[in-house]
C-alpha cells in the first residue's frame, strides 16, 4: 500500500497543475491522477483515415514518447472441403508482418504532434470466385471456393502525421499521411475540434476527413477485366462522438460516424459465376453510404481492483449490410503495474443486395461473391498482458511493454440470421503482438 | 427477416438506453477524478492495437468500425 502511494506521488511530481495542464488522453501511469481523467475522457475523436487521431486532453504531451509493436497474423488455410482442388490455386492463406511505430512530442506550451508509420508485407493466396459443388448430395456442401496461386507477395507503408493545438477548453486537430501498395496509393488530409464543457463532465468532438485513392491493378489483373491503367476512389468522412462522466467510476461515450465512398469500390482481383457458367469481373455500385451508431461504456470495480470495458455498434448502409458487434474486455490489474486484460468479440452482418455467391442470370449488372459481403457471424477472443515500469532503471525513464494473442473465427452459423449457404470463403485467423514504449 | 427486424430493433434500442443512461450523471469535481484517471478506464487504452485491430476489421468485415479503417490500404483479398 505505502508503494502504491509513494508511485502516486511520483506522478503528482511529474505533472502540471491539473487545471491548466493536463495529460495524454493514453491515460499513461506516469501522468496525474487529475490529468488523466481529461485525457480518459477525451479520447472520443475516431481515428479514420484522413481524420485526427484519437483526441487528446487539454495540453500538449510534456515529454517524448516512442513505441513500436510486431504483430503476426495468419489465416487459416482454407479447409479442403471448402475448396476447389479442380481449378488450381492453393488452399494456403494470408499471413502478415506488420511492423509500427509511433511518436509523440511536445513542439511548444501549446501544440504537440505525433508521428505514425507502418509497414506491411503481405503474401499467401486469395479467394477469386465460388462454383457449385458438384458433390453437393454426398458432402452437403452447397459451395467451393476457387483460390488464386500462393504467389502473391505485398508490401504496405503508411504515414501520418497529426499536430494537435490546445485551447484552455478544447483542442484542434490537423492530419495528413498517405498509405501506398504495389497497386494502391492513398492520401488523406482531415481536422478536428474538441471542446468540453460541464466543469469538464462532458466533451464533445467533431471530426471530418478525405481521402483519395488510386488503385492500378497488377498481378493478372488483365484476366479479371481490369483493362484500365487506373481506378479512382474518393471517400468522406464524419465523426461526433459525446463523451460524459456518469459517476466517479463510471464513464460512457456514444459516437456516430458516417463514410461516404465513390468511384471504384470493386476488389480488382474478384469474380463471380453467372448462368451461362463464365465469370464476370467483381462489380459493385459506385457509391456507398455506411453509418455507424455506437457506445463505449468504462466501469471500475474498485472491491476487485479492475475495470470492465462494454463496447457495442450497430451498422448500416446502403449497400443493405446491417451489422452488429458486441466487445467486452475485462482489465484486471495486479501488483499495480501489470494488467491481464481478456477479452470477447461478437460480430454479426447481413449480405449486400448484390451478393450471389452464384447468378442465374447471364449477364447481372453489378455482382460479387466476396465473403466479405456475404451474411455471416464472427467470434472472436483474446488475451492481452501489459505492464508499466516508472522511473527504471533510473528516474525520468518510464517503460510500457505488452503482449497479446488473438482467435478470430467466422462462420455462418454464428450469425444473427438463419444463413442456408455460407460462402466458403470466410475466414479464421490468429494474432500475435507485442509492444515495447517508453517515455524520456 | 422478421427475426433479424426484432434484433436490429434490439440494438438501437441498447444503444438509446445506454444514452439516456449517459444523460442522468451528477457532476464530478476534478479531484473525484483518481479513478477515471486509471489506465484502465481510458476510452482507448492502447491506441497503436487499436489502430492493427480496426485495419484487419476494414479488411474482413463490412460494416464501419468505430475507429474507422486504422489508416488507408486496399484492404483487398
Amino acid at each position: 500500500m505505502k508503494k502504491r502511494d509513494n508511485t502516486e506521488l511520483r506522478r503528482f511530481e511529474k505533472a502540471s497543475p491539473p487545471n491548466t495542464r493536463e495529460a495524454s488522453a493514453e491515460g499513461d501511469v506516469w501522468a496525474s491522477a487529475g490529468a488523466r481523467a481529461l485525457g480518459a475522457l477525451a479520447s472520443g475523436a475516431l481515428a479514420l483515415p484522413g481524420l485526427a487521431l484519437p483526441a487528446r486532453a487539454d495540453s500538449p504531451v510534456q515529454e517524448t514518447t516512442a513505441r513500436g509493436a510486431f504483430s503476426y497474423y495468419k489465416e487459416d488455410n482454407l479447409s479442403p472441403s471448402d475448396f476447389d482442388n479442380t481449378s488450381g490455386g492453393s488452399r494456403e492463406r494470408y499471413s502478415i508482418f506488420a511492423y509500427q511505430f509511433n511518436l509523440l512530442t511536445p513542439l511548444t506550451s501549446r501544440i504537440d504532434a505525433s508521428f505514425d508509420m507502418a509497414f506491411e508485407t503481405m503474401s499467401g493466396a486469395s479467394p477469386w470466385w465460388v462454383v457449385p459443388d458438384p458433390d453437393v448430395a454426398t458432402t452437403g456442401q452447397a459451395f467451393l471456393q476457387v483460390m488464386s496461386g500462393a504467389t502473391i507477395f505485398d508490401q504496405r507503408f503508411d504515414g501520418q502525421i497529426t499536430v494537435n493545438h490546445y485551447f484552455d477548453r478544447g483542442r484542434a486537430s490537423l492530419t495528413g499521411g498517405a498509405s501506398s501498395e504495389k497497386d494502391y496509393l492513398s492520401g488523406n488530409i482531415g481536422g478536428s475540434v474538441e471542446r468540453n464543457y460541464n466543469d469538464r463532465n462532458t466533451t464533445h468532438s467533431l471530426g471530418l476527413g478525405y481521402s483519395w485513392d488510386t488503385i492500378t491493378p497488377t498481378d493478372g489483373a488483365t484476366n479479371h477485366g481490369r483493362t484500365l491503367p487506373e481506378y479512382l476512389k474518393n471517400v468522406f468522412t464524419l465523426d461526433t462522438a459525446l463523451s460524459q462522466v456518469i459517476t466517479r467510476s463510471t464513464l460512457f461515450e456514444f459516437a456516430f460516424a458516417y463514410k461516404r465512398s465513390t468511384g471504384f469500390l470493386s476488389d480488382p482481383y474478384k469474380r463471380y459465376l453467372v448462368g451461362t457458367g463464365t465469370t464476370l469481373p467483381d462489380s459493385r455500385p459506385d457509391t456507398r453510404n455506411q453509418i455507424t451508431l455506437a457506445g463505449r461504456l468504462r466501469q471500475h470495480i474498485a472491491p476487485l481492483n479492475a475495470s470492465v470495458h462494454l463496447d457495442a455498434a450497430y451498422h448500416w448502409d446502403d449497400w443493405e449490410v446491417n451489422g452488429f458487434s458486441a466487445e467486452l474486455g475485462w482489465y484486471q490489474t495486479v501488483f499495480e503495474v501489470v494488467r491481464i486484460i481478456p477479452n470477447f468479440r461478437y460480430y454479426s452482418q447481413s449480405q449486400a443486395f448484390f451478393y450471389g455467391p452464384i447468378f442465374q442470370s447471364s449477364s447481372p449488372v453489378i455482382g460479387t461473391s466476396d465473403y466479405r459481403l456475404s451474411p455471416f457471424g464472427a467470434i472472436s477472443y483474446g488475451l492481452r498482458a501489459e505492464a508499466d515500469l516508472v522511473d527504471w532503471p533510473a528516474r525520468g525513464f518510464d517503460w510500457f511493454a505488452s503482449a497479446s494473442y488473438d482467435r478470430y473465427m467466422s462462420s455462418g452459423d454464428y450469425a444473427l440470421q438463419t444463413v442456408e449457404n455460407p460462402n466458403p470463403g470466410l475466414v479464421s485467423y490468429n494474432l500475435f503482438s507485442v509492444q515495447l514504449g517508453g517515455r524520456f | 427477416m422478421r427475426r433479424t427486424m426484432i434484433v436490429h430493433i434490439a440494438c438501437v434500442m441498447t444503444l438509446a438506453a445506454l444514452l439516456i443512461g449517459a444523460s442522468g450523471c451528477a457532476v464530478v469535481k476534478p479531484w473525484e477524478r483518481d479513478t477515471l484517471a486509471r489506465k484502465d478506464m481510458a476510452l482507448d487504452s492502447d491506441p497503436m492495437r487499436a489502430t492493427l485491430q480496426n485495419h484487419i476489421r476494414f479488411s474482413k468485415e463490412a460494416s464501419l468500425p468505430v475507429g474507422g479503417g486504422g489508416g488507408g490500404g486496399c484492404g483487398c483479398n
